[in-house]
């Protein structure tokens, strides 16, 4: 038995219908304030059609955020739906023993720290990195109290 | 042969550039036109049409430009959910614990097959 998951869209056609409508009201509401504001003389009979066409553009963002924002809540639940299943690492894996560094290096590291991956560094002893005058990485912290045994 | 593919795959990035162009070419007739005239009666209009509307425009720009990235994720999420699947078919999953992960985050759109 496996577990499918309908395939559900993005954007559902009732959300869509009701940005459609609300940024159609916006473009309407600007395009009807110039009409009328373009037919008056007046600069001061003009200015209510500004503040109305304001309220068209206002009307337009705040239908371009409201869909956005139901876009980006759904990304981020079936975010967490989809990859909250996947095997967490186990929380008792001993750390790596070993350790290693580059051959210039400053600092040398556990094998699994983040900061050696996929420098395929060959590993050493503890005493073969101290006499090249290396000091322990800070972020691995490859020092016998965390489990490390330097060899 | 390359735009054309590339605009039937990326319709909405295509709209979002057009509109922005659009919205960008909106603003700067209007302040064409509104430095053209003298009288703020003459003036407004093209703030409407020109400065407002343009606003708009780019907005609208902003929507398809951003919807895409989230339609990019959202196809992105369906390649992971079809590798979980699979992952599902081979047995090597535990799908006890996964319903009951499924089940303290309840969808409507879960379904059993």
């Amino acid at each position: 038995m496996s577990i499918a998951v309908a395939r559900p869209p993005l954007f559902r056609p009732a959300d869509r219908l009701r940005v459609g409508v609300v940024l159609a009201a916006g473009a309407v509401t600007i395009a009807l304030s110039w009409f009328f504001a373009a037919g008056r003389a007046d600069a001061g009979d003009q200015l209510i059609f500004v503040s109305l066409s304001l309220v068209g553009a206002l009307l337009g963002m705040a239908a371009t955020a409201g869909l956005l924002l139901r876009g980006r809540r759904a990304v981020g639940a079936r975010t967490a739906l989809l990859l909250g299943t996947a095997p967490a690492a186990p929380a008792d894996a001993p750390p790596a023993a070993d350790l290693v560094a580059g051959p210039d290096a400053k600092w040398y590291h556990r094998s699994d720290c983040l900061l050696v991956e996929g420098r395929h560094w060959p590993a050493a002893p503890l005493s073969a990195h101290q006499r090249a005058g290396r000091k322990a990485c800070p972020a691995c912290k490859p020092c016998p109290g965390s489990g490390v045994s330097p060899t | 042969m390359e735009l054309g593919r590339w605009l039937r795959l990326a319709w909405d990035r295509a709209a979002a550039v057009a509109l922005i162009v659009a919205g960008a070419v909106a603003l700067v007739l209007g302040w064409v036109g509104v430095s053209g005239e003298a009288f703020p009666a003459k003036q407004l209009p093209y703030l409407i049409s020109g400065g407002i509307a343009g606003v708009f425009i780019l907005g609208l720009g902003a929507l398809c430009w951003l919807s895409a990235d989230l339609r990019d994720e959202w196809t992105k999420l369906d390649r992971i959910e079809d590798a979980l699947n699979r992952l599902a078919d081979t047995g090597l999953v535990d799908l006890q614990a996964r319903e009951q992960q499924q089940a303290q985050q309840p969808s409507k759109d879960l379904v059993e097959a």
